[in-house]
């Protein structure tokens, strides 16, 4: 159902290809709508096929994607995809490898950790009922992030998975997920706790001179004295998990600076989407991260004035003629409107497809072609296996 | 059919990432100025994508600019309106600002529930206010559930219940949920996700806002290359061709595959369309076409704004504005 490819160049196995084999954890970011989830999806179904265990987390509730992995919906629990009954080839070239899938959830996510990591059962109720932390665990920008890096610090350290493939939430600076996890341990961080809490040991005039006691005068006069008590309350509840929670999120640090962690940029040709891939492609390096993986998603090929000059070869006439031995009717006005407007059409089509070119080939300028991975715009908004595993194959270069 | 939703003072336009959002926004923008009133484009703490589309050779910043004629806009930076709430409860312009960027009480603002939202609500709200505007379009975040920024000042009131912020709070969630002061328009695109999260959004805003969406306008939607009583005609030709093999039709082959792959997206783009439509039930759905070619950003929102502007005439003028 692909349009046409040039398919010269991507029949060598591509980077990807090779970070499918050797990779522990594959990071899929980039801009809302682009593409990312089902990217990510392809990408731990081409894993599995190549016969390693891997685990795609989603954050995306697409019931479309669980579909065409044949679930009813994913939970926030890792799922075995049944590949055999899905794929009669897949039972053949998967082997020993799996293929699992699961979707994130913030908020039992949240409740989860809060569960496992407090010292004891009273812990617990203090955290789960304080008002502060209802609204933080839901609303606290970058929750989103810290959920998904602790799933992944389980999923990665558990021992099971050869591969973890994660897909990350739109933001709108996609690299905010490389920073959450010091995000949330810097807020829990004792420094800025110690401001809440009284210090028993300062003392009278200590105490009137902590910095702390004037940021909560301040605050309460701001806030209002409710939820200024609430928050030392938060504050105080928290304080038994920050030390396991800190740990985490500098383990999650590391794991992302290892070396066979990868980071794959998802983007779509339009230059504005390129551009901002490029964006996030500078912010990586800044970080010290090694070169991000590009695909680039939806490029329009196989339309081109060129093709349709072919036409020209034969004259008006000829080309008339043609077109009429080929209509239905024998209406020369009608055959001629029809083929005014496929003709219109086209050239939208050979537009579009020119733009992309630009898009890519700008891209390819300034990462290298190397690092680039094209997925071809499908004719069909299709939701299935094949669909997955055809995305899997231009992704590691053995489309033709 | 626009006209309506340009008479609330207050518009927040909200949709999925990559939807077209901002482009949407500035076409309407452009068509509410050229009716003859004076608008105001925010975006909130974004890498601004007005400007560029509107053609404005600097920067969206904090303060609002004209860029077209009529048309205005900020890019209304968290830090800044946070000192400006500060303000009001602090002694001086030194304590607010000192707070602000203080590393501690910085890191605070920043990772506390919502005070630099709310400081944003605060700062439209001053803009409606003082600044002279007829309307306020509203480039939400696309990041997270507009929702959930939507009822940060509802949230707030109800989690501080006292004291001037809580008042200050409980003001701004009444504005927000008054239909004559506040509308909500949903940029969406006629695909899988974009059209679910468009009726999950409307449902939720029913629920938790008590907002409806006044709008939604589906973007790039993809145009049949022909019409409906030629489609027989273009099966025709391509069994024909195919027959025939295309290098014995040069030329043809390629314009019968392409309009049959364009009636095949026209079908999906329709069907998601319908399901939008029927989803949504009373709100006004508005299409948008597919647009292949603009010479730059400024062009296409220009071509938009034609659109829009004919789909006051009806969606049969609309159609007739695809531009070739």
């Amino acid at each position: 159902m692909s349009l046409p490819q040039e398919s010269a160049e991507e029949t060598e196995r591509s980077v990807l290809a090779g970070l499918l084999e050797t990779s522990r954890l594959i990071v899929c970011c980039g801009s809302g709508g682009v593409g990312k989830t089902t990217m990510a999806a392809a990408l731990a179904l081409r894993a599995a096929r190549e016969g390693r265990r891997a685990v795609v987390i989603t954050i995306d509730p697409a019931k479309r994607l669980a579909n065409s992995l044949g679930l009813a919906a994913l939970d926030d629990k890792p799922q075995r995809i049944d590949l055999r009954s899905l794929d009669a080839t897949l039972a053949e070239s998967s082997g020993q490898g799996e293929l699992w899938a699961m979707m994130l959830d913030v908020k039992t996510g949240f409740d989860d950790l809060v569960r496992r990591m407090a010292p004891d059962e009273g812990a617990v109720k203090r955290i789960l009922n304080n008002r502060v932390y209802r609204l933080l665990s839901t609303a606290l920008h970058g929750m989103h992030e810290y959920v998904a890096t602790q799933k992944l610090f389980e999923l990665y350290t558990g021992g099971y998975f050869d591969l973890v493939v994660l897909d990350t939430p739109p933001t709108k600076n996609a690299l905010d997920f490389l920073e959450s996890p010091g995000l949330l341990s810097r807020f829990l961080d004792r420094r800025v706790i110690k401001w809440f809490l009284p210090d028993e040991r300062a003392g009278f005039f200590g105490r009137l001179f902590q910095p702390g006691a004037v940021v909560i005068k301040l605050l309460s006069r701001i806030l209002g004295e409710q939820f200024t008590h609430d928050l030392v309350e938060f504050f105080d509840a928290i304080q038994a998990i920050i030390e396991p929670f800190q740990q985490r999120g500098e383990m999650v640090e590391f794991i992302l600076r290892d070396p066979l962690t990868a980071f794959l940029i998802v983007t779509n040709p339009d230059p504005r989407r390129a551009n901002e891939a490029l964006f996030f492609h500078e912010k990586l390096k800044a970080l010290e991260q090694r070169s991000p993986t590009f695909v680039v998603n939806r490029v329009c090929t196989g339309f081109s004035q060129a093709q349709l000059d072919r036409a020209r070869q034969l004259s008006p006439a000829e080309f008339e003629a043609l077109a009429r031995a080929m209509a239905p009717v024998t209406d020369a006005q009608g055959t001629q409107q029809l083929l005014d407007l496929l003709q219109r059409h086209y050239q939208g089509l050979a537009t579009l497809a020119a733009r992309d070119d630009r898009g890519v080939r700008q891209l390819s300028e300034q990462v290298g072609k190397r690092l680039l991975h094209r997925v071809p715009l499908f004719r069909q908004d299709v939701h299935d296996i094949q669909h997955l595993l055809r995305i899997g194959e231009h992704l590691a270069g053995q489309a033709v | 059919m626009l006209q309506q939703l340009y008479d609330h003072r207050l518009v927040f336009v909200t949709g999925k990432g990559g939807v077209g959002k901002s482009s949407c926004t500035a076409a309407m923008a452009l068509q509410a100025a050229r009716s003859g009133k004076k608008v105001l484009i925010c975006e909130i703490d974004a890498i601004s994508a007005i400007g560029p589309l509107l053609g404005a050779d600097k920067p969206v910043v904090h303060e609002p600019a004209e860029l077209a004629p009529g048309v205005h806009a900020c890019n209304i930076d968290g830090d800044l309106a946070l000192a400006a709430t500060l303000l009001r409860f602090v002694p001086s312009r030194r304590v607010a600002r000192a707070l602000v960027v203080n590393k501690v009480t910085r890191l605070f603002f920043h990772t506390a529930p919502s005070a630099i939202e709310i400081s944003i609500f605060y700062r439209m709200k001053h803009l409606l206010d003082h600044g002279g505007y007829d309307l306020v379009l509203v480039d939400l975040p696309a990041t997270g559930h507009a929702i959930s920024f939507l009822a940060v000042p509802q949230s707030m009131h109800k989690l501080l219940r006292v004291g001037s912020l809580a008042e200050m709070s409980g003001e701004l969630a009444q504005a927000i949920r008054d239909p004559q002061h506040t509308a909500l328009a949903v940029v969406a695109l006629p695909e899988e996700m974009p059209v679910n999260e468009t009726i999950e959004l409307q449902e939720l805003a029913r629920k938790k806002l008590g907002l409806s969406a006044e709008v939604v306008l589906v973007n790039m939607v993809r145009q049949a290359p022909i019409s409906a009583d030629r489609r027989e005609a273009l099966a025709w030709m391509a069994a024909r061709v195919k027959e025939a093999g295309s290098e014995a039709a040069p030329g043809l082959a390629e314009l019968v595959e392409g309009g049959e792959i364009g009636l095949g997206w026209n079908d999906q783009d329709r069907s998601y369309v319908q399901k939008l439509s029927r989803g949504l039930e009373s709100v006004a759905l508005l299409e948008l076409p597919y647009i292949f070619e603009a010479e730059n950003d400024r062009a296409l929102i220009e071509q938009l704004c034609a659109i829009l502007e004919a789909h006051e005439g009806g969606v049969e003028a609309a159609q007739e504005v695809v531009p070739s």
